[in-house]
């Protein structure tokens, strides 16, 4: 029996798919019908001060039809404060199962914070997630990311709202910093009750080549806007990682809401072994429609029945383990590229990328013995790359550039062999510190 | 009318740049090492998907100054596109020869060639082309990108040969074949039509006159097939010219009967099948696998419900009132076995075959004066060496004149035109 609901914070959810804060939470009808869809929650467009959204908001990073990124320069809800509340407790109501989260913003005022956080907390909402990360617009206003950018402003602000709420507390940190750490360790200080990551990461998504006019044009100007999508999933996946693996995080046992360029359960699954408790989505919605749930849901299940676990906490969590700081990556650890010359199919494009960028160890060999029958389009084709073996570094450039599947292998060295070979030392960087100090000395993980 | 209208739509825009996107950018390609001109294929690929068509055009003409031609009417499945390695992972292959067509006609329409491609000519060595096809427009487009003087002698009204004339309009419409004319023309290579070796002028004269000569002077019609009725007989040049520059002259038919099964008999299928108003068949004397046609082609005309006959000969003509009705046919003993001289015994059932318009697209034959000049032949085709020298001094040739086996097609043609040019320019230096 594959149990898929979750606790978050205290708050209960069907399953961990939630809608991030965003165009698609602006309305009840909305949550309405992705919560008929099943999604297992919603954080609401974020509401507070009053603001004016402009036109052609959004621009988009894509590789022919398939876009990669989206950049958008939409603010916080412009709908009525009291429409959205009454919308809200409607919500709620009508759907007791699923999270109900507001996402709050308001300008750098104490007053103004704590009024809005009694209003949401009238609405029967069950949590309050603090944006602190929108990156356009709300930071010239005092707000937004210029909060969440500074410790000092977040732990102040998280605290003020602490003070007049007990519900569950969530504050949505941006990804720009240079350390995010910390900005999550000033949320918690201040009394977050969990954490969100990573808001928008701030973008250009582009130029005009003939108007000159930066993306998206919006009467001949634009402004730096907010990326997000399947592009920034490498990005959420790292600060994600370097948050759950927080000692402040493990042993307060503060649970992660994480989300950034999730669009298939695959993504979804790599959050929550990165130690994530539930995920959210927007871009994916944005260019989908709540319709990928019954999908997200469906790959879940399936691959934690293949997988033998129940929960989600089975495997919350469970690949932390397998990042290290990289002094303690093994250095005879080492693997060579193999080429198989019957699935070869002669572009060559290993051996470009070998020769232009990385260790030149393939060779354009005469592959004669290889193909007993002569392919009937040309003479180069009996030319076949081949790895010379002792100065490949196993990099796998060639690995990733290869367009057939499973054409080039990394294969895995015997530790017996390799030192053999001169200039390879069975000892890694920590050993060689400790034999020289009797300490370790590359010690400090972040 | 539907068949002088081109068959392939052009890719639009965004058509291909996704289809350039497709491209996998081989180093060391198989596709450019298929292209008998050598174009860099991936190079302008790249250049299209990233929006500099006009790089993209330059890559092309570089190579192959036709490529509007020969991205239509390339065998491209026998050539670049069937060499793409995508076919080797059960993918379609990158459509080279649209690609290729969108670069180019994109660039006609819109652009001129840079400027550094007009060189300026140096009045010290003049080149006589006789021919304008394909052969004879890519030398003296690349003698006048070497700076080198060059005339064109043209026996037709029009120039551009076989691309002009003969290539259908679903194909190639005619405008392509004269734009590119033009634009050899504005490279400063003069055409004078209606001017026949043999006829206007002869080969001595021209020797006398020029540095060199190139011959491009292609090949002739059908051979007669000496049969009874004959004369009523339409030559498949003949037919497919009337049909792409003047198809109102074409005589109305129910039926219509192609005798041969090489491209142009193929060719020639496909425009009677839009012409006919009952049945379009094709009579070959020989078995399917003796065939020169292009296995893909053979499929279109299947495709087009076109029936062929095979081992099938024509006895003779049946002709009531002065006018053809029908071929009296006569199939061969389907063991025989082909003699040194290439004949079957007859042996099967005679049958009759009604037709109102026959095409003899049975092969084209060697200029009859070819073997009035003194010039060393090879199997009846103009004998050259590696330079494309002739057995004659300073006369060179190129194109079908001197292609006696192996494929033949239009890009061949530009490749030795554009070879010889380089060996005329390197003897004269």
């Amino acid at each position: 029996m594959i149990e898929l609901s979750i606790e978050f914070a205290g708050i209960r959810s069907i399953n961990p798919f939630w809608l991030a804060s965003g165009p698609p939470t602006n309305s009840a009808a909305q949550l309405n019908a992705a919560f008929e869809a099943g999604f297992g929650g919603a954080v609401w467009k974020t509401i507070g001060t009053a603001v004016e959204n402009v036109s052609n908001r959004y621009s988009s990073y894509k590789k022919w039809d398939r876009i990669l990124g989206l950049n958008n320069l939409e603010l916080i809800s412009d709908r009525p404060l009291e429409l959205n509340l009454k919308e809200i407790q409607e919500i709620k109501k009508r759907w007791p199962d699923r999270a109900v989260i507001v996402s709050i913003m308001e300008e750098y005022d104490r007053e103004k914070w704590e009024e809005l956080v009694k209003k949401v907390e009238a609405s029967g909402a069950d949590g309050i997630e603090l944006n602190f990360g929108c990156p356009h617009g709300m930071p010239e206003r005092g707000t937004g990311s210029k909060i969440g950018q500074d410790p000092i402003l977040c732990r102040e602000v998280t605290s003020w709202v602490k003070r007049v709420t007990r519900l569950p507390l969530i504050v949505k940190l941006t990804p720009n910093v240079t350390d995010i750490t910390q900005t999550a360790k000033a949320a918690i200080e201040g009394g977050a009750t969990a954490l969100s990551l990573i808001n928008t990461i701030q973008s250009i998504s582009g130029v005009d080549l003939d108007t000159f006019e930066v993306l998206p044009s919006i009467g001949g100007k634009s402004s730096y806007g907010g990326y997000s999508g399947e592009a920034i999933k490498p990005i959420a996946l790292s600060l994600t990682a370097k948050v759950a693996s927080m000692e402040m995080v493990q042993e307060k046992q503060v649970p992660i809401s994480a989300m950034g360029g999730i669009s298939t359960w695959r993504d979804s699954v790599e959050f929550l072994l990165l130690g994530a408790s539930s995920v959210q989505l927007c871009s994916a919605v944005m260019l989908n429609g709540f319709r990928i749930i019954e999908d997200l849901l469906s790959g879940l299940k399936h691959w934690m029945e293949a997988k033998g676990f129940s929960s989600i906490a089975d495997f919350r969590g469970k690949s932390l383990s397998h990042i290290v700081p990289f002094h303690q990556l093994e250095p005879t650890f080492k693997q060579i590229a193999q080429i198989d010359p019957q699935k070869c199919i002669h572009c060559f494009l290993c051996y470009i990328v070998c020769r232009d960028a990385a260790h030149h160890c393939i060779d354009l060999t005469d592959g004669k013995a290889l193909y007993p029958v002569i392919p009937s389009s040309g003479k180069h084709e009996w030319m076949f790359p081949k790895v010379r073996p002792e100065d490949c570094v196993g990099c796998s450039l060639c690995q990733h550039v290869c367009p057939v599947d499973s054409c080039i292998e990394m294969i895995t060295m015997e530790a017996q062999k390799l030192e053999l070979r001169p200039g390879i030392q069975k000892k890694s960087w920590e050993a060689i510190g400790k034999r020289a100090t009797g300490e370790v000395l590359y010690g400090c993980s972040d | 009318m539907e068949f002088l209208k081109e068959s392939l739509p052009p890719l639009s825009l965004s058509e291909a740049i996704g289809e350039a996107s497709r491209c996998l950018y081989c180093w060391n390609p198989p596709c450019v090492t298929a292209c008998p001109t050598g174009i860099e294929i991936p190079k302008f690929v790249k250049r299209i998907e990233t929006g500099d068509f006009r790089g993209a055009a330059e890559v092309i003409l570089k190579a192959n100054f036709l490529g509007g031609t020969c991205g239509r009417v390339c065998p491209v499945e026998e050539l670049c596109e069937g060499a793409c390695v995508l076919t080797k992972l059960k993918k379609p292959s990158v459509s080279i020869g649209r690609l290729q067509r969108f670069a180019i006609d994109h660039f006609w329409a819109k652009q001129k060639l840079p400027s550094q491609w007009h060189i300026q000519i140096q009045k010290k060595k003049k080149v006589a082309i006789v021919g304008s096809g394909p052969a004879g427009l890519s030398c003296a487009a690349t003698l006048a990108q070497l700076g080198i003087e060059a005339v064109i002698f043209e026996k037709n009204r029009l120039p551009g040969g076989l691309s002009t004339y003969v290539i259908p309009s679903f194909r190639e419409p005619i405008e392509v074949s004269l734009k590119e004319v033009e634009e050899v023309k504005k490279l400063g290579v003069p055409i004078h039509t209606e001017k026949e070796l043999g006829k206007d002028f002869s080969l001595e004269e021209l020797r006398t006159a020029y540095d060199a000569v190139f011959l491009a002077i292609g090949l002739g019609k059908s051979p007669q097939l000496q049969i009874p009725g004959e004369a009523y007989f339409l030559d498949s040049l003949e037919f497919l010219s009337r049909a792409k520059l003047e198809p109102w002259s074409l005589p109305n038919a129910n039926n219509i009967v192609i005798i041969g099964l090489g491209n142009t008999a193929i060719d020639c299928a496909l425009v009677a099948k839009k012409i006919a108003r009952e049945k379009v068949s094709i009579l070959y004397r020989k078995r399917l696998e003796e065939s020169r046609a292009y296995p893909k082609e053979i499929e279109k005309v299947l495709k087009e419900a076109v029936p062929i006959q095979f081992l099938t000969m024509v006895k003779e003509a049946v002709v009531k009132e002065n006018k053809l009705v029908g071929l009296k046919c006569q199939r061969l003993n389907p063991h025989s076995i082909l003699d040194s001289v290439g004949k079957k015994e007859q042996t099967g059932i005679e049958f009759f075959l009604p037709a109102e318009l026959v095409i003899r697209a049975s092969g084209q034959q060697k200029p009859l004066w070819i073997t009035t000049m003194a010039i060393e032949l090879d199997n009846g085709f103009i004998k050259v060496n590696e330079k494309y020298e002739t057995s004659l001094p300073k006369v060179y040739a190129g194109g079908d004149c001197i292609r006696k086996k192996g494929m033949f097609s239009t890009v061949h043609a530009v490749e030795d035109g554009k070879k010889a040019a380089f060996s005329l320019a390197a003897s004269f230096s």
